[in-house]
């Protein structure tokens, strides 16, 4: 039944936990989802009721109403936010019970202001997120990917899972970067009081493990989607089981059917017969966030990553005054000391580009001679050296990185490394 | 003061100010291997350089010490990265170089490789050529640990030296203004 149509349905009756009980009007704002729709409330601009579709089932409604029950009472310890960001909601949780008649109908939930907000999924396409008026840096990312883990490891200190934790249920606050997260009634409990599992999965961001089945360890599924993520963000959007086949390799076309098989190739051991996309910028990662990510993307589920470990690691470059990421000489934000992920990405675009190019101008003035060459190439048969090693690969020339250690840190190692050297050649003597 | 004094004064001070200024962050590894090997092979270098009589360490030892150095060496680059560990060339040349894990990995195999052959070399040649030649052969090894020496002096060593000049320099400045 929509209720739109029938006015005389839309007051409803808000039980907060205190006991008290108001009579409201609802006002439709054309938001529906699978479960339900969303409206505004008359007099209360900063909340929103969802309300459960009334051809849900008796039973689901039960289900529904001692979720909600629960959830009002356990509402989890957020992330502090500072006092000057106000009005900064990081889960959609439900408030307060919304009753028609004496009947359990839906509930409210704080309002999540969109014009102050976007989609996580923006922020993994730079012009996506342009568009939405916001410059992407890896400042910003990492500070979001530090939000997010923090948030995620509330919820797990709470046992609540949210277990179809992907982009498009993630909102980003696009001038502070705290995240908030959608749908938090779909989301898994399993405190020792209570248990509620969460149906809803998306195999992109399903662990392997529980492909095909039901998702039986909800924290440990929410480690694999919050990993796949945070290397999406870092990584312009590259899903971290997106690679190319090599060697007549049968690779699955779908990512599900990738994870199933654990083909992760962006790992500091790389993979025999999957390469990685040529546009990743994977290798500029600190060590430690990359051994994060081969854990998470393991096949052993015990070894992934705590989101408590994510907010860990990421504290240290979200943190300014660590000096754990720096600008490069073209004043890009870069993770110190090692190659900046901008640089390199504009470096692998550019030199695409200009391979186009030379090919097109190449086939435009001998197209025989172009063929030969690309069949060479691909053949691996090129008789002139320097003509295979075009092919092959882009000289680069070696770069040192600045030294990010104190400078007595720095002399102390040293010390060691020449009382090293001496040690061996007094022992050769 | 005799020079062996002064020399003794200076070690136990760097050493002291190595300790002191140390990183506190947690040792890698390979890194730690690497530590050990050194004071294994300074060990034995300090008991028959200082504490046993001559001629006490084994002559047929003395051949193969390049070849104890070089494969040990070798062995702990081929095996450190099957274990799980990093790259532990990064160690030896310094992580101050910008290479792609890729890039990494070939140079460790190459080092690897090299340091197999210059292992079986040394053997080859104590047991096969005149005590002269190895002699010579040896002086040759000893030639690779001052080139490690000097790699690291012109890329490393000289960028402390220039940080801590730098640094001094400002101190000067705000001290003198």
């Amino acid at each position: 039944m929509d209720s739109r149509r029938q006015p005389g349905r839309n007051t409803v009756r808000l039980l907060w936990p205190d006991g008290r009980s108001e009579a409201v009007q609802l006002l439709a704002i054309g938001k529906s989802g699978g479960a339900g729709e969303v409206f505004s409330i008359a007099n209360k601009p900063d909340y929103v009721a969802k309300i459960y579709h009334a051809s849900s089932r008796r039973a689901q409604l039960a289900q529904y109403a001692r979720k909600i029950q629960w959830m009002i009472r356990n509402k989890p310890e957020l992330p502090q936010i500072p006092a000057q960001y106000q009005g900064i909601v990081q889960l959609a949780w439900p408030v307060a019970q919304v009753l028609r008649g004496s009947s359990f109908a839906g509930f409210v939930m704080e309002k999540i202001d969109f014009d102050r907000t976007m989609e996580l999924d923006y922020l993994l396409t730079r012009k996506q997120a342009a568009g939405e008026g916001f410059e992407v840096d890896f400042g910003k990312l990492i500070t979001v990917c530090y939000n997010l883990a923090s948030l995620i490891n509330c919820l797990h200190s709470k046992k609540i899972a949210v277990v179809d934790l992907k982009p498009i249920n993630v909102k980003v606050y696009k001038s502070e970067l705290y995240v908030s997260i959608l749908d938090c009634d779909g989301f898994h409990i399993y405190s020792d009081g209570f248990v509620s599992e969460a149906p809803q999965v998306t195999p992109e961001y399903l662990a392997p493990e529980f492909h095909d089945k039901a998702v039986t360890h909800p924290e440990s599924q929410d480690r694999f989607a919050l990993a796949a993520i945070i290397f999406r963000l870092l990584n312009y959007g590259i899903h971290p089981y997106a690679g190319i086949a090599a060697n007549r390799f049968a690779y699955p076309t779908e990512l599900s059917g990738r994870i199933k098989l654990g083909l992760y190739p962006y790992g500091k051991r790389p993979l025999a017969h999957v390469r990685v996309t040529p546009a990743s910028v994977h290798e500029s990662f600190p060590d430690g966030i990359r051994e994060l990510f081969d854990r998470s993307f393991a096949p052993a589920a015990g070894a992934r990553a705590s989101a408590h470990e994510w907010v860990t690691a990421l504290s240290v470059f979200a943190n300014r005054s660590t000096g754990a990421m720096s600008l490069c000489p073209k004043g890009h934000v870069q993770f110190a000391g090692k190659r900046c992920p901008t640089c390199l990405r504009e470096g692998i675009i550019q030199g695409h580009v200009e391979r186009r190019k030379r090919f097109v101008t190449r086939l435009q003035t001998s197209p025989a001679r172009a063929m030969t060459y690309v069949k060479r190439t691909l053949r691996g048969t090129h008789t002139s050296p320097f003509q295979a090693a075009l092919a092959q690969v882009q000289l680069n020339s070696v770069q040192l990185a600045p030294v990010t250690m104190s400078i007595r840190n720095v002399v102390s190692v040293e010390i060691l490394w020449a009382i090293g050297l001496l040690i061996t050649y007094w022992w050769l003597k | 003061m005799t020079p062996a004094l002064l020399a003794t004064i200076a070690a136990a001070a760097a050493i002291l100010l190595a300790w002191l200024w140390r990183p506190r962050a947690r040792l890698a590894p390979v890194a730690r291997t690497l530590l050990v090997v050194y004071a294994l092979l300074g060990g034995w270098a300090l008991w028959f350089g200082l504490y046993a009589a001559p001629g006490q360490e084994p002559a047929e030892l003395l051949l193969w010490k390049p070849t104890i150095m070089y494969w040990l060496l070798a062995v702990i680059l081929f095996v450190a990265p099957s274990l799980g560990s990093d790259y532990p060339v990064k160690i030896v040349l310094g992580s101050y170089f910008l290479f792609s894990s890729r890039e990494w990995r070939w140079i460790n195999v190459g080092f690897a490789v090299l340091l197999t052959i210059l292992g079986a070399w040394n053997l080859l040649v104590a047991f096969n050529a005149s005590h002269d030649d190895w002699e010579g052969f040896k002086w040759s090894c000893m030639a690779n640990v001052v080139a490690v020496f000097l790699l690291r002096l012109s890329f490393v060593w000289l960028e402390v030296v220039a940080r801590v000049f730098k640094y001094l320099y400002g101190r000067a400045k705000i001290y003198f203004s």
